[in-house]
């Protein structure tokens, strides 16, 4: 979502132009994850991606790795998934493949949605002509903004419906953001935010929300006459927080700071599964531009105060504790958890709502030694499951 | 008593520390100079100590090592220590092919430097102390440049690492020729072998406590305004002391210091701890001194057997991290650049020829030509050479 994530984005593969939207099979999964490449010797991100890459790609392994913007940065993504338990699978080969290159490379990988400490002037643009020229575009953002999230895909039917999607799952961003949040450090200091992650992600052009557009056929329009003003050349050149990934025939969350373990990443693919399911087929509220009235604000409060936060429900005008309406959305959900088999899973989140976050507990275990080199060897910790 | 007794006497007698003034405050220009130049600031630093010694700097330039000996050698001190403590000892245990890197690379020059010297008639012990020696690379250097360039990232780490290694082996190796020449020369079998064994089991007791002593002391100090960083610093002075009192090695001693210092520390106090500006400090006296010791009257006798040492180590260590670079995880062209990072060659040898020259000054008086012109080669050559496979592995940062 931020600087880093968007100018990843934008390296990916050549896209389909004709924004043909792809069939996919509906409420079928797949996540990215972003990971921090951080030095065993000080906690610092450090340089190491070529070296992990080439590694990994020796072997036999599930999952895919790819650069990223920074050499600090890998990314990894699962194929198509339809359900969490074989994600879940996937996600701890992932895992296994990442840890024991890292390993033989002296090299540490962490979740979280930002470094504790990094000192951006560190880093160093990925050796990529086309990262370059992303640098000459964005400037320091490109490399201040090194942020890290999880993108969530649900399988639509059609463009139509992942339109209905990405705008009626608006409701529920700040759920998505306060159950993910690990980013309360940023360039060594407390932000008081949970996810500090998510304010890095403001500055950039065509962030934020999609416009308000029901049909695929509009879209295209609406896409056509932005190409038209040379704001964008393709799907890419948004940043949205959701966005439709016609490619994939997906609808793809990006709000999610990277969760510290791929426990809680698999948790929140439940999640988005579960309400895709219930927005689907119970239909609850009507998609108009009143959804939108009390985004930003709903955002502000998720980022800034975890489940502590203010909520406004758009639907009802009601205003209520984040907690508090996320653990109602999760009794709403209940039947389609139980059909997805993904209760355990949820059962798991309503902990971290009441109990606290990645925030919450990276608070905790920075207090005792007050540092943030041992911080980030405790996140390393959590990352490889020795927690 | 003279009328005019407030008056200093004429000539005036300067003390060491204006000497030591004068000295750094070269260093520093020269070395700043050196940076513009896209040089590393070392090679100033070794510049300043050639420039300053009696053999350039004329009758009026004083011994400049003989006054700083006390400072270099706290200095090599602090610097050995920094070292050990970015070592990771648990690294070798997850990536053994760099340990074989290590051997392979430390061996090969060993055998190839003992062997080329030998076939071009340098007498036997001569050639192997020299191959001893040669097969180190300098750690300081490393430390150094890679410093002042902020490098960071894998090919770094593994400077570090090797750097450490090809010490201690060299330092073993120089025991046991010792110990082999001291059996050859009298027949002197308990010196032979107590000689060595004091100097490795000696240096490394000698580390091991300093370790604990530094984690003893930052397990009860607070890292705030630096207290943690000046403890550990008196700490090392007082060990260095020992070292050098009880005639050890200050560089096995401190290097197996820092790195036990680093693998014992459960906790992670060592992480915030910064030499900073001692640590630059430091370098700098390291530097000038190795530099006032290069004496360049000695070049032209031993060019020969230097140019062939050079020669035959870089060989040796080119094979050496080439054979193991796949399996431990290095492209062939991070591999050449690695190779390039460990030519410097190490100051170290600077002190184990003088050592030689007073038990055996024969040895010693031919060991010095050889090593000494090598040495001043590579103290010019190595260091922006090293620099410059930092920057083509793009580790260093342009912003600095």
């Amino acid at each position: 979502m931020a600087a880093t994530e968007i100018l990843a984005d934008a390296q990916a593969p050549e896209q389909d132009y004709s924004l043909e939207f792809s069939r996919s099979e509906t409420l079928t999964l797949g996540v990215e994850l972003e990971l921090q490449i951080v030095s065993r010797l000080d906690g610092d991100l450090t340089r190491g991606a070529t070296e992990l890459l080439a590694l990994i790609e020796r072997k036999q392994h599930h999952g895919d790795f790819k650069p990223e913007i920074t050499e600090s940065m890998i990314e990894v993504s699962t194929g198509v998934h339809h359900n969490c338990a074989t994600m879940s699978a996937e996600l701890n080969d992932v895992r296994r493949t990442l840890i024991g290159a890292a390993d033989q490379l002296n090299l540490l990988i962490c979740g979280g949605g930002a470094h504790p400490f990094q000192h951006w002037a560190e880093r160093k643009i990925f050796d990529k002509p086309r990262f370059h020229h992303l640098h000459e575009q964005y400037g320091y953002l490109a490399k201040q903004f090194t942020v890290f999230g999880q993108h969530i895909h649900v399988g639509c039917p059609n463009g139509d419906e992942a339109l209905f999607l990405l705008h009626a799952l608006s409701r529920y961003l700040p759920h998505f953001i306060a159950l993910s949040a690990a980013s309360p450090y940023y360039q060594g200091v407390d932000t008081a935010f949970d996810s500090s992650r998510l304010n890095a992600v403001s500055a950039f052009p065509l962030s934020g929300r999609a416009p308000l557009v029901r049909k695929w056929s509009e879209f295209i329009d609406y896409f056509e006459h932005m190409r038209g003003f040379g704001v964008v050349e393709s799907m890419k050149d948004f940043y949205w927080d959701i966005r439709p990934k016609p490619e994939f025939g997906t609808v793809e969350i990006r709000i999610c700071d990277t969760p510290l373990d791929i426990e809680r990443a698999v948790a929140l693919a439940a999640f988005s599964q579960a309400v895709c399911r219930y927005l689907l087929i119970e239909r609850p509220f009507v998609i108009d531009e009143s959804l939108y009235a009390v985004y930003t604000f709903n955002r502000f409060q998720a980022a800034r105060f975890g489940f502590d936060g203010s909520f406004i429900d758009p639907t009802t005008r009601e205003k209520k504790v984040l907690r508090d309406d996320f653990i109602e959305t999760l009794q709403k959900l209940a039947p389609h958890s139980a059909e997805l088999d993904v209760t355990a899973l949820l059962l798991g989140l309503e902990k971290v709502a009441r109990e606290g976050n990645d925030a919450f507990w990276m608070r905790e275990a920075y207090a005792p030694t007050r540092s943030f080199g041992d911080l980030v060897w405790q996140v390393a910790q959590r990352w490889r499951g020795n927690n | 008593m003279s009328e005019y007794f407030f008056l200093p006497a004429w000539p005036p007698a300067f003390g060491n520390l204006l000497w030591f003034g004068a000295t750094l405050l070269v260093a520093v220009l020269l070395g700043e100079l050196a940076h513009r130049l896209r040089l590393p600031r070392i090679s100033g630093y070794v510049f300043t100590g050639l420039l300053l010694s009696p053999q350039l700097g004329g009758q009026w330039a004083p011994d400049i090592f003989e006054r700083l000996r006390p400072f270099f050698t706290v200095a090599f001190g602090l610097l050995l220590f920094e070292l050990g403590q970015r070592i990771d000892l648990g690294w070798l245990r997850r990536n053994p092919w760099l340990l074989a890197t290590g051997v392979a690379e430390a061996g090969l020059a060993f055998l190839l430097t003992a062997g080329i010297l030998y076939f071009i008639d340098v007498p036997g012990p001569v050639a192997v102390l020299a191959a001893a020696l040669a097969c180190a690379t300098g750690p300081a250097v490393v430390l150094s440049v890679c410093k002042d360039a902020s490098a960071r990232g894998p090919i770094t780490e593994r400077l570090h690492l090797l750097a450490a290694l090809n010490s201690a082996m060299s330092f073993i190796a120089v025991g046991m020729v010792y110990a082999f020449q001291h059996i050859t020369d009298a027949s002197h079998l308990e010196i032979g072998l107590l000689h060595p064994l004091y100097l490795i089991a000696g240096s490394v007791v000698l580390g091991a406590v300093l370790a604990l002593a530094v984690l003893a002391l930052l397990a009860r100090l607070r890292p705030a305004h630096g207290t943690q960083t000046i403890g550990a610093i008196a700490l090392i002075i007082a060990a260095v002391a020992l070292a050098d009192t009880l005639q050890l090695s200050v560089v096995i001693a401190l290097l197996v210091a820092g790195t036990l210092a680093r693998a014992w520390d459960k906790q992670r106090r060592l992480q915030p701890m910064d030499f900073g500006l001692m640590g630059r400090l430091a370098l700098i006296v390291v530097f000038v001194s190795t530099g006032s010791l290069l004496h360049l009257d000695a070049v032209g006798a031993a060019i020969v057997p230097a140019v062939a040492l050079i020669a035959a180590r870089a060989l040796g260590k080119i094979v050496g991290v080439f054979a193991f670079a796949y399996p431990s995880g290095l492209s062939q062209r991070k591999a050449s650049l690695l190779s390039i990072g460990l030519l410097p060659m190490t100051g170290a040898a600077l002190l184990w020829v003088e050592r030689t020259t007073q038990v055996w000054p024969e040895l010693g008086a031919q060991l010095a030509a050889i090593v000494l012109t090598a040495l001043i080669i590579m103290e010019v050559l190595a260091p922006p050479a090293l620099q410059f496979a930092l920057k083509r592995a793009d580790e260093t940062n342009p912003e600095r």
